[in-house]
């Protein structure tokens, strides 16, 4: 069983996330909160798995709350529902710690599957960015691969899949290639931007870092 | 047509002489008054001056800047015929701002005292005088409540309701979503009700990208940051990763606008004037192809936006609702205020140009070689 928390200033939004986690019988919504403070004090009471945060929210906001919780519970792992496709709250939010952590977006939740699957992937150790964020970042990419063209449009596929949070099997049956297949890709990405790792998961949230750090570098030059 | 869009609009009067009247003025005011000149970057009028001349500005461009947070704002770029310091001739206070010659700039500056002496003298061509200036100040003070209306209010409201819109509206918007999503998955197969549900998500959908445009427009603060170029690039990109209905093309062709060159509030007005010309194409014109072009020549910036979408027949150009009639007011203000010109070139099926000419010269000594950007939307 899952235990999970909610945080969001807007009565329709707790209501809804409420009774989208609640579909799936291992989740438990443990705690439903109005504010960052209220969800930090109920974190450290309850044994809470995954908070789910909303970035706006009065006395403390999302980030910051999710940095406390981060630090008194080192094993709660972090959703971010977040209004703002800016990146600067997505460099807040992994700066100094990746896994563990999802910055979705609240227009992606019409796919009521995507809360849950973020849930479920954080839990798992997975840093996840939302999918609009990174059709961006590739876009930003594609559009300046003339200058900087590091990346095939293969490397492009594997890493973009990976900065939503799935594994080798599943890009691989995404890609319809091997899983093997899936590793050699990986393995000239992790050359190309410079990546290491002891694990997957820690490979694949340093090269999501990697690759969103590039692309905004991109975006601004 | 376009006449009688111009007509319809109300064309307005420029704030300036006529060659002519300067030189009747400087004729009046020889034994009154005497003639200057000012170098590029010079200080022609002083903030905190207490002096009570006022300056005809026979030839060049000069840029009128207040302070703030220890930096020097341009407010408005001035040419040839306009008439610098008109309210401290009559009010005698301090010079609220600085004018700075943008280009090399003759004067004719007449002291109040000299100009009492007309008043003796020569009462007629004194009142001439006074009355004309005094046009011109009514004129002024009418385009700052027009536009103190229009973009003043518009931007303040604009922050707030931006700020409203982002942290509630669509974020009930996205509960109202996903509480659709959860009553879909417990209808067990009723495709009516389905299919119902389908078009209320579209709608909310729908809903929830134009309150994202309206967000998005508080944006263009930035314009001051990074400059005119890069705040087109990040416009024409947001439309890219846009939901827009039919897939189509921007174009987009400059000469890199003389990086950074172009004064703060020609830019600000240009931005304004391409974004909404490329909104409109955008959202109404239907077109496949959306060509803009900006080019900074020597003497003037000359731009277009051009479409090959539906277009809109004279007769019809009544009926363009407000916030459409609205925006090609908008249009010709924008244009009129940084003394250019601009023509809406429009039938029906056959697309729709916009095309505009702002005299200002290129100061910097840049390659002039322009360069073309491709940008999908809709893909």
């Amino acid at each position: 069983m899952a235990n999970i928390l909610i945080a969001d200033d807007s009565p329709f939004i707790r209501t809804a996330y409420k009774r989208v986690l609640e579909t799936q019988a291992d989740f438990v919504v443990a705690a439903v909160c109005e504010d960052g403070l209220e969800a930090v004090n109920k974190c450290s009471e309850l044994q809470i798995d995954v908070a789910v945060l909303d970035i706006r929210m009065p006395r403390l906001d999302g980030i910051s709350a999710s940095k406390t919780i981060r630090e008194k519970n080192p094993e709660t792992s972090i959703v971010v529902v977040s209004a703002y496709d800016d990146w600067s709250y997505v460099n807040d939010l992994i700066e100094t710690d990746s896994k563990a952590k999802a910055y979705i977006l609240k227009n992606s939740l019409d796919d009521i599957g995507e809360l849950i699957r973020a849930v479920r992937k954080v839990m798992q150790g997975y840093l996840i960015l939302d999918n609009a964020l990174i059709e961006k970042l590739v876009g930003y990419y594609e559009r300046h691969s003339a200058e900087s063209g590091n990346l095939s449009e293969r490397e492009l596929q594997v890493i973009s899949r990976g900065c939503r949070g799935m594994s080798v099997q599943e890009i691989a049956t995404d890609m319809e290639i091997s899983p093997e297949g899936v590793e050699t890709i990986q393995d000239l990405i992790e050359e190309k931007l410079d990546i290491s790792g002891e694990d997957y998961l820690s490979i694949q949230s340093n090269s999501t870092k990697a690759f969103l750090n590039l692309c905004v570098a991109l975006s601004l030059e | 047509m376009t006449d009688n869009a111009s007509d319809n609009l109300g064309v307005l009067d420029e704030p300036i002489l006529t060659s002519q009247e300067i030189i009747r003025f400087i004729d009046y005011l020889s034994d009154y008054g005497n003639e200057l000149l000012f170098d590029a970057e010079e200080i022609i009028v002083n903030y905190g001056d207490i002096t009570t001349s006022i300056d005809l500005l026979v030839s060049g461009e000069a840029l009128v800047e207040v302070p703030a947070n220890g930096k020097w704002i341009p407010v408005a770029w001035i040419k040839q015929g306009s008439v610098i310091g008109e309210i401290a001739f009559l009010d005698s206070f301090p010079r609220t701002a600085r004018v700075m010659a943008r280009t090399e700039c003759r004067l004719f500056r007449v002291d109040k005292k000299a100009f009492n002496e007309l008043s003796k003298n020569s009462p007629e061509r004194a009142l001439e005088f006074i009355s004309r200036i005094s046009q011109i100040m009514a004129y002024r003070l009418r385009r700052i409540e027009q536009f103190d209306a229009i973009e003043q209010g518009r931007d303040d409201m604009r922050k707030e309701l931006a700020a409203d819109l982002h942290d509630q509206t669509m974020s009930e918007l996205s509960a109202i979503l996903m509480h659709l999503g959860l009553l879909k998955l417990t209808l067990d197969g009723n495709v009516e009700t389905a299919d119902d549900i389908d078009h209320l998500v579209s709608m909310v959908k729908n809903a929830d990208v134009n309150l994202r445009q309206l967000v998005r427009d508080k944006g263009h603060d930035e314009l001051s940051v990074v400059g005119l170029e890069e705040t087109l690039r990040i416009f024409f990109q947001d439309l890219e990763v846009e939901n827009v209905s039919n897939p189509m093309t921007i174009m987009y062709t400059s000469n890199r606008l003389g990086e950074g060159g172009l004064p703060g509030p020609v830019a600000k007005d240009l931005y304004q004037i391409i974004r909404q010309s490329v909104l409109n194409a955008v959202d109404h014109a239907n077109a496949d192809t959306i060509k803009v072009e900006i080019m900074w020549n020597e003497e003037d910036i000359v731009f277009s936006i051009k479409d090959d979408g539906i277009g809109f027949s004279q007769s019809n150009i009544r009926n363009v609702p407000e916030a459409g009639h609205f925006g090609l007011l908008n249009l010709k203000l924008r244009t009129e205020r940084v003394g250019g010109t601009v023509d809406i070139i429009s039938a029906e099926g056959e697309g729709t140009k916009v095309v505009g000419t702002i005299p200002i010269t290129r100061r910097l000594s840049e390659p002039i070689g322009a360069n073309t950007v491709r940008y999908v939307l809709g893909k």
